[in-house]
């Protein structure tokens, strides 16, 4: 029995010993040529192929932005042929803790000595290059491979001149690469002895292309675009750890820590229980980032059961960029570092407007190149292949008329005020023209931003007193003034607080709590109803209807548009402020009461002034509700984006119509004594082909300064098709300022009665037409 | 008892070592010190130093073995009880020590790092057989509780360090020896079954992530691509490569970009596979199994129920260990850390594989005065 087992012991044995050998023979012979070829791949040359950034083009096809070639030279920095500045040098110093400064200088005393170099020298001969900005590309190309442990990084090329003339470029690529140096195509298997022969001229060097962002229109839309940068080495480090870039990832991740810390006990087992995992030891954005992608809907619905799916949406918006396969490949993402390689192809990254909003639509898809020692490309397995080029994005086609922009744009410029313009259609939302005054090219920001000229205009960008860099049209708040009253009557008319018959008497004032209240130039409007109040913008009746709504009662309307982000889809939106009990709460620092509301708030609050605050895109929107149909839009900026229905106000037709009627004569109204505040502007100098509706403003903002002018409106009057927002800072009154800038756009567009023009058929307004969503 | 299982000097000494054995032990100890010297060429010091220290510990293995022959294995079974306990000693000691690596599993004794673990497989192996000789308690299913609280009071403790790979390559030789000894088929089925139960509460409730992670990744290695299955992609990368000769010596691409990690202790057979093809890959397996087989034979010679439960443990743990670490690098099993006997690089690994070799050559020269049944079952 003894013996038996032993046997079957040896058989076992035998058997588990076959099954090893059959593994083995399956690795090592059925499949050596995926093997192999994934083995040559790793030991080869890596190329990430960057690319092209997607172009931006106007809804008529205008590009505003779009990717030009830009040839590099790029190195293999383990086959730089260095006589005695060593490599290792370079490592212990980019270890070595020293201060900044010490940094700086020891990087100086190594790009000299880098200068010294025959290889440098004899290549920026080649390059006609200045030698001291391409020995300081090769030291930060060193510099960035020793940065990445361990130094496998080195198989990556890294670029060491940027902007290389095309000639010179395609010269030194034959020299290097391909069948021209090693023969292979040219002489089959003789090849090799050639190869022998000729030692190509910079060892290690490659040849490639890159892009660079280019915006042929100048400042032209300059907002609705923004403008691009290069990841900074944090951000980079970011990427390279979670395959993800967070927008604000500090914010994000601070945000995290005080949800979690807040965390009672109970909430805290059942997050635990969704996450399977105890949130409170969550310390990882990128582990957090992974969990809450892939929460099912029924533990979404348990997550906002929990109260916590606001701060968890936010921490879960859409990453600024998201790496794709190729890339995490490339970049070793998630791997322990000692086996993460090498470094990001493309570091440009959307800094401001679309380019940073769609950035990650916009970057395209990257790829990854393999080719042996020699650069001659390695045949991969298909189900190893990275597809052979780079995917550019396609074209992110803008709801921008560039026939609008450009109308806009002329108007704003034509005065010398700060201010802002938002057209969009009153209807879907779509914007066709946003403009804000001063603005700034966007060719100045692209990467790299070097050169003392380049410096100084970035430097005046940024001290400029007028903040040129501000998008006032969504990224600045603004007391909304008179406009304010068109949301007031037609909810009071709703609420039945108000008939179109009910008057008021105004004697161009009124006391409220030891406080008097004036209308604007101290006006008596005498006997006053909804129409004239619009009409003429009278404070005394607007406050006393104001009064009867109140702050609480007005919020479940006003609050649909401000108070918050209207959602459009650009960046740094600011939200205004709704001045209701929440806010103030909100507001209020600790350990202090809530400041009560008095009367006096209300009255203000009537007329867009006090605590309140609108950007111009709010009052835009404002006015397409009015327009509409009390449908409130979601403004957006991308034409193929999903669109998000709009939300009904819970204006009857019945009230908006009242409000309408007051909104077309305070354009439309010229008798004498009852003249519309805007009626002047659009009609002294020539009619427009259609009527327009709107409200004036002149909001109170700091003692002493001129008010905001705004003029805010909508058109058709008849079947408002369009709605827009005019303002401008510190202008005076509405009427005079920005009624006169609304009408110059107007015109531009559209011409005047007796001599129309059409800049964009598709956005033509005829008389007979029956209008309807476009 | 001393008396009873004396040396008889008539039939002691006279017989021949396994020369098959020593040859083919000799030959891996052989291709161990040519591919660590390949596979350690990127590190710090060089392929040469590190060839170098292998041979110096192979060295050390050997003139352990010499020592060993001459103490007749009944010497060393009758202090199996203490040894056992010095184990165990050794074993909880190594908690004390400073940790490298994170891990409790090696004392650190500066000119070279000493693993108890090691040790502690040969002590266990003659333990069980201490225990298992003269009884047969181990027929009856309550009986086999006494063999398995034996072995799994050192097995949990190097569970503990964590070293998961030397406490699975252990399991299978409890239950190889029970069923030699003579346990009957039923029983050790069902232990095996609870073992496996065992395990899988195990994986959910004890096993640390990074183990989870690994196992996890081993079960689907493409979605863990980047993760947990890396290493195990880069070795079957390695081994394909390698192709039917293999890509010569010191030509292995892993080497080259310093991808692999442990490819000259934990991983050194995905480098004798890309560097020696699958010719030398099989033949080095093929060496084992020629090693394991002709452990067995000592075994079936032995008359002497020590001895050949002894010879089984030390052959059954050398399989289990090979077998083990090659399907590691060939993508098996989920990694474990586990050595390659007689081939990885390491002083305690090679000392303890020469100690388990030297048992079983001692097994095999030494006859023994029986006083057992043939069949002691």
């Amino acid at each position: 029995m003894f013996k038996t087992r032993i046997g079957i012991v040896a058989l076992l044995l035998g058997f588990f010993f076959l099954v090893t050998v059959g593994r083995l023979f399956q690795l090592q012979i059925v499949r050596y040529d995926k093997y192999s070829a994934l083995s040559a791949r790793d030991q080869g040359n890596q190329h990430l192929l960057s690319a092209a950034r997607g172009a931006i083009v106007t809804s008529d096809g205008v590009v505003l932005a779009e990717d030009q070639p830009f040839f590099d030279i790029a190195v293999r920095v383990d086959r730089l042929k260095l006589e005695h500045v060593t490599l290792d040098e370079i490592k212990k110093n980019r270890e070595a803790d020293i201060s900044v400064e010490e940094r700086k200088t020891r990087m100086e005393q190594f790009v000299r000595r880098l200068m010294d170099e025959r290889y440098v020298s004899a290549l920026a001969a080649t390059l006609k290059f200045d030698p001291e900005e391409l020995a300081r590309g090769v030291f930060i190309a060193i510099d960035n491979v020793v940065r990445t442990p361990p130094w496998a990084s080195m198989a990556s090329a890294q670029t060491i001149a940027r902007g290389v003339d095309a000639d010179v470029w395609l010269s030194l690529k034959t020299a290097h690469e391909d069948g021209f140096r090693n023969g292979a195509l040219l002489y089959g298997k003789d090849a090799p002895k050639i190869k022998d022969l000729s030692e190509p001229p910079f060892p290690g060097l490659s040849c490639t292309v890159s892009t660079r962002r280019v915006y042929p229109r100048g400042a032209f839309a300059c907002f609705a675009i923004g403008c691009v940068n290069e990841l900074t080495e944090q951000e980079e480090d970011q990427l390279r750890q979670y395959g993800v870039l967070l927008e604000s990832f500090q914010a994000r991740a601070k945000s995290w820590t005080d949800t979690r810390n807040a965390l009672t006990s109970t909430q805290a087992s059942s997050l635990g229980e969704i996450f399977r995992d105890d949130p409170r030891e969550i310390d990882d954005m990128g582990v957090l980032y992974g969990l809450l992608a892939k929460l099912n809907p029924s533990e979404q619905q348990a997550v906002g059961r929990l109260g916590m799916s606001e701060q968890l949406k936010w921490i879960q918006r859409p990453p600024r960029v998201k790496l794709n396969e190729s890339e995490t490949l490339w970049l070793g993402v998630g791997l322990p570092t000692s086996a993460s390689r090498n470094l990001l192809g493309s570091r440009t990254i959307g800094e401001a407007g679309v380019e940073r909003f769609y950035n990650d639509y916009l970057r395209g898809k990257h790829n990854l190149k393999f080719s042996d020692a020699d650069y001659r490309d390695i045949a991969m397995p298909a189900n190893f292949q990275a597809e052979a080029e780079p995917h550019a994005a396609k074209p992110l086609t803008l709801t921008l008329s560039s026939a609008w922009q450009e109308c806009a744009e002329m108007a704003l410029q034509s005065q010398d005020f700060r201010g802002a313009i938002v057209v969009l259609d009153a209807n879907t939302g779509a914007i066709l023209a946003m403009t804000s005054n001063p603005g700034f090219d966007p060719n100045l920001f692209t990467p790299p931003r070097t050169g003392a000229r380049r410096q100084e205009q970035l430097a005046a960008l940024a001290t400029d007193p007028n903040k040129p860099m501000i998008n006032r049209a969504i990224d600045g708040e603004y007391a909304l003034g008179s406009i304010m009253k068109a949301l007031i009557m037609s909810v009071a008319l709703e609420r039945g607080q108000l008939t179109p018959q009910e008057t008021f008497e105004c004697n161009g004032s009124i006391k409220e709590g030891g406080q008097v209240f004036h209308c604007d130039g101290h006006r008596a409007h005498g006997t006053v109803n909804v129409y004239k109040c619009l009409r003429c913008s009278c404070n005394v009746m607007s406050h006393q209807v104001g009064a009867r709504i109140g702050v609480e009662n007005l919020g479940p309307y006003a609050k649909l548009i401000f108070g918050k982000r209207t959602g459009i889809d650009l960046p740094f939106e600011k939200t205004g402020v709704y001045p209701d009990r929440a806010y103030r709460i909100k507001t209020t620092p600790v350990g202090k009461s809530v400041r009560p509301w008095t009367l006096g708030n209300d009255f203000q609050l009537a007329i867009g002034q006090g605590e309140m605050n609108s950007t111009v895109l709010q009052a835009a929107v404002l006015m397409a509700t009015m327009g509409n149909g009390g449908n409130v839009v979601t403004p957006r900026i991308r034409l193929d984006g999903p669109a998000t229905p709009p939300v009904p106000m819970g204006l009857s037709e019945r009230s908006l119509a009242i409000v309408r009627q007051g909104l077309e004569e305070c354009v439309n109204v010229g008798t004498p004594g009852e003249r519309g505040t805007c009626y002047t502007a659009f009609h002294a100098n020539g009619e427009l082909p259609m009527r327009i509706a709107g409200k004036t403003s002149s909001a109170e903002h700091k003692k002493g300064a001129e008010t905001h002018a705004w003029f805010a409106g909508y058109f058709p009057a008849e079947k408002p098709r369009f709605a827009f927002a005019v303002l401008l800072e510190e202008a005076g009154h509405g009427g005079d300022k920005a009624g006169p800038v609304a009408y110059k756009m107007l015109r531009e567009m559209y011409g005047t009665k007796s001599n129309p023009k059409m800049r964009d058929s598709r956005l033509e307004i005829s008389q007979n037409e029956t209008l309807s969503n476009p | 008892m001393s008396n009873a299982i004396a040396p008889n000097q008539s039939s002691n000494a006279s017989l021949p070592v396994d020369v098959i054995l020593l040859i083919s032990i000799g030959l891996v100890t052989l291709l161990s010190l040519v591919y660590v010297s390949s596979a350690a060429q990127a590190l710090p010091g060089g392929g040469a130093s590190y060839g170098l220290k292998q041979a110096s510990y192979i060295g050390l293995g050997i003139l352990l073995f010499i020592a060993l022959q001459r103490v007749h294995y009944m010497t060393i079974l009758r202090y199996a009880p203490q040894l056992y306990v010095g184990a165990i000693v050794l074993l909880v000691g190594v908690f004390f020590a400073r940790p490298i690596k994170g891990a409790h599993c090696w004392y650190d004794l500066y000119f070279f790092k000493f693993e108890p673990s090691e040790i502690a497989k040969p002590i266990l192996i003659v333990t069980l057989a201490y225990y298992l000789m003269y009884r047969d308690s181990y027929k009856t299913l309550t009986g086999l509780a006494a063999p398995f609280i034996l072995a799994m009071i050192p097995l949990v403790l190097i569970l503990k360090q964590p070293y998961l790979g030397g406490a699975m390559a252990f399991a299978p030789v409890i239950f190889v020896m029970l069923f030699v000894a003579g346990a009957r088929l039923w029983h050790l089925a069902v232990t095996c079954l609870a073992g496996a139960c065992g395990i899988v509460v195990m994986f959910f409730t004890v096993m640390h992530t990074y183990q989870q992670n690994r196992i996890n990744a081993w079960l689907d290695p493409s979605a863990h691509q980047l993760g947990a299955a890396w290493q195990q992609l880069l070795s079957i990368t390695a081994i394909g490569s390698g192709g039917f000769w293999g890509k010569g010596w010191g030509q292995s691409s892993q080497n080259n970009l310093h991808l692999l990690p442990e490819k000259h202790t934990d991983f050194i057979f995905a480098v004798v596979s890309e560097e020696g093809g699958f010719v030398t890959a099989a033949l080095l397996l093929a060496l084992v199994f020629v090693a394991a087989i002709s452990g067995l034979g000592i075994a079936a010679r032995t008359r002497e129920p020590a001895g050949r439960l002894i010879a089984v443990g030390c052959v059954t743990i050398f399989c289990s260990q090979v077998l083990i670490n090659t399907c590691v690098t060939l993508g098996m099993l989920p990694t474990t850390g586990l050595t390659l006997p007689f081939v990885s690089y390491g002083g305690s690994s090679m000392i303890g594989s020469f100690i388990m070799l030297a048992l079983l050559v001692n097994i095999g020269s030494k006859r023994e005065v029986v006083l057992a049944r043939e069949d002691f079952a």
